[in-house]
């Protein structure tokens, strides 16, 4: 064996000593080795700290939801729009509008590596109610001035009507309501609780337009909301008066379902204007007669329409998977 | 003359001693100096991965909270192992915010936590190092091997 101090045994000293110096060396590469590695994961580690860490598209996705939600109501809104003869005609028109949003939006998100996909899942048929004559009064086809336009309704939309405030009857809030009082109505009972909506001009001052809410039941008045201009628009689904919002207006989002809807003291006495809305009962459609007219354009007219769809959304990337169930069902009060 | 055998053999034996010494030191010091550094590497790397996934999750939580009643999964490749080591992550919530997601690595032991506030639940949840999922099944936040 070789010595490790420098040895005496002939020829060989001197030559084979600092074996402990090698061994020491090898420890230092080895180490240093070890800390290259070390350097080498932290390098890393900042490599994929400030790699983007795309919160994985889910802006995209969210932003997809909004996309087909407002698709589809424009689909359904288009094919309310018309003329439909029967349910099955507006159904028909709203689940081939879908296939072709899907098919157009698909595309182009197929573009960018983005699988997307909508199917239909259901579809609310409903009745679409309108009258666009607005030099009539506000009574039934037949001419009732007292009239249910729907009942056994447990959804309603978008229901506009616009007065010409010259024609309305002139009232005040204390008046309304009372025996003998005629002025136009909109009530809406649900079994619990009756609500009336008055609509009149002031009496006084400048005869502004006012929408006072009673409840029936307890005989408690809200309101009233006013609004000076000749034509004025009161949107009961949305709350507004004129287009400002009108808190007396707010128990149309707490109706029991269901409720029925109905007119009192419509006639030429009491105001005169358009309406428009959507209710969830199909049977209104399919028999308006005789408080409706069955003539597309005649006032007032009832069709057929589709109340609500409800549709499964996909969205897919690499990395993420999103499904949801929505429901489009434009101008409904919680909306 | 006598005595010059023994100066030798002291001398040697001494040698021996102190170069003996001097290079445990080094062996211990450069050992100390690599595992030091070695854990240090492995709690930034372990907090860069939790971030990533507390993002994830808050990704998640964002799209389960804009759609009551949707179903979510993101998946996300994260290394295997964090200089050598494997290491498992950890997810919990006990009921009050903010959740936390700790990785702990095997050997050495190192663990880091990472805090996550969401508007969802979140289920306890445990998965490897490696590719894992983030999945929103309708109810809470679940961490998942892919």
């Amino acid at each position: 064996m070789a010595d490790v101090i420098p040895g005496r045994t002939g020829r060989t000293a001197g030559r084979n000593r600092a074996q402990l110096i090698l061994v020491a060396g090898l420890i230092i590469a080895v180490t240093f080795v070890a800390l290259a590695l070390t350097l080498n994961t932290v390098i890393y580690t900042e490599n994929l700290a400030t790699r983007s860490s795309d919160i994985a598209g889910g802006d995209d996705a969210i932003r997809f939801l909004d996309v087909a939600r407002e698709g589809i109501t424009g689909v359904m809104t288009r094919a309310n729009r018309g003329h439909n003869g029967s349910h099955d005609d507006v159904v028909g028109n709203v689940t081939g509008g879908i296939d072709a949003w899907r098919n157009a939006t698909g595309r182009s998100y197929a573009v960018n590596g983005i699988v997307t996909n909508v199917s239909k899942v259901n579809v609310t048929e409903g009745t679409r109610m309108r009258q666009a004559n607005g030099s009539r009064n506000f009574s039934s086809a037949d001419g009732s001035a007292n009239w249910t336009l729907a009942s056994d309704v447990t959804g309603m939309r978008q229901f506009r009507l616009n007065v010409t405030r010259t024609t309305l009857a002139d009232s005040t809030r204390s008046l309304v309501g009372t025996a003998g009082v005629d002025v136009f109505e909109v009530r809406f009972d649900d079994q619990s609780t009756e609500w009336q909506v008055f609509v009149y001009k002031n009496t006084t001052g400048t005869h502004t337009v006012n929408v006072t809410v009673e409840n029936r039941t307890s005989g408690t008045k809200f309101g009233p909301c006013s609004a000076t201009t000749e034509e004025v628009v009161v949107n009961v689904t949305a709350e507004t008066v004129d287009g400002e919002s009108c808190s007396a207006l707010s128990f149309v989002s707490d109706l029991q379902s269901p409720y029925e809807i109905t007119y009192h003291d419509a006639d030429s006495t009491t105001g005169e204007g358009t309406y428009h809305l959507f209710v969830d009962n199909s049977s209104v459609a399919q028999s308006p007669e005789p408080q409706f007219n069955d003539v597309p354009g005649d006032s007032p007219w009832a069709d057929a329409a589709v109340y609500s769809v409800g549709f499964d959304a996909n969205y897919e990337t690499e990395r993420l998977r999103y499904n949801a169930s929505l429901r489009v069902a434009p101008g409904e009060p919680d909306d | 003359m006598t005595d010059r055998g023994v100066s030798t053999a002291l001398g040697y034996v001494l040698g021996l001693a102190i170069i003996t010494v001097m290079i445990s030191g080094l062996f211990i010091t450069t050992g100390a100096v690599v595992s030091d550094q070695r854990e240090r590497a492995i709690q930034s790397e372990l907090r860069v991965l939790g971030n990533q996934i507390a993002a994830d999750i808050t990704t998640v939580d964002r799209l389960a909270f804009a759609e009551p009643g949707s179903a979510v999964r993101l998946t996300r490749s994260l290394p295997g192992t964090v200089a050598g080591t494997s290491y498992e992550i950890q997810l919990e919530y006990d009921g009050s915010r903010p959740a936390t997601i700790e990785l702990v690595s095997n050997q050495p032991e190192v663990a880091v936590t990472v805090r996550v506030t969401n508007g969802t639940a979140i289920a306890n949840s445990t998965a490897f190092g490696g590719d894992v999922a983030i999945k929103y099944n309708g109810s809470a936040v679940v961490i998942d091997g892919a």
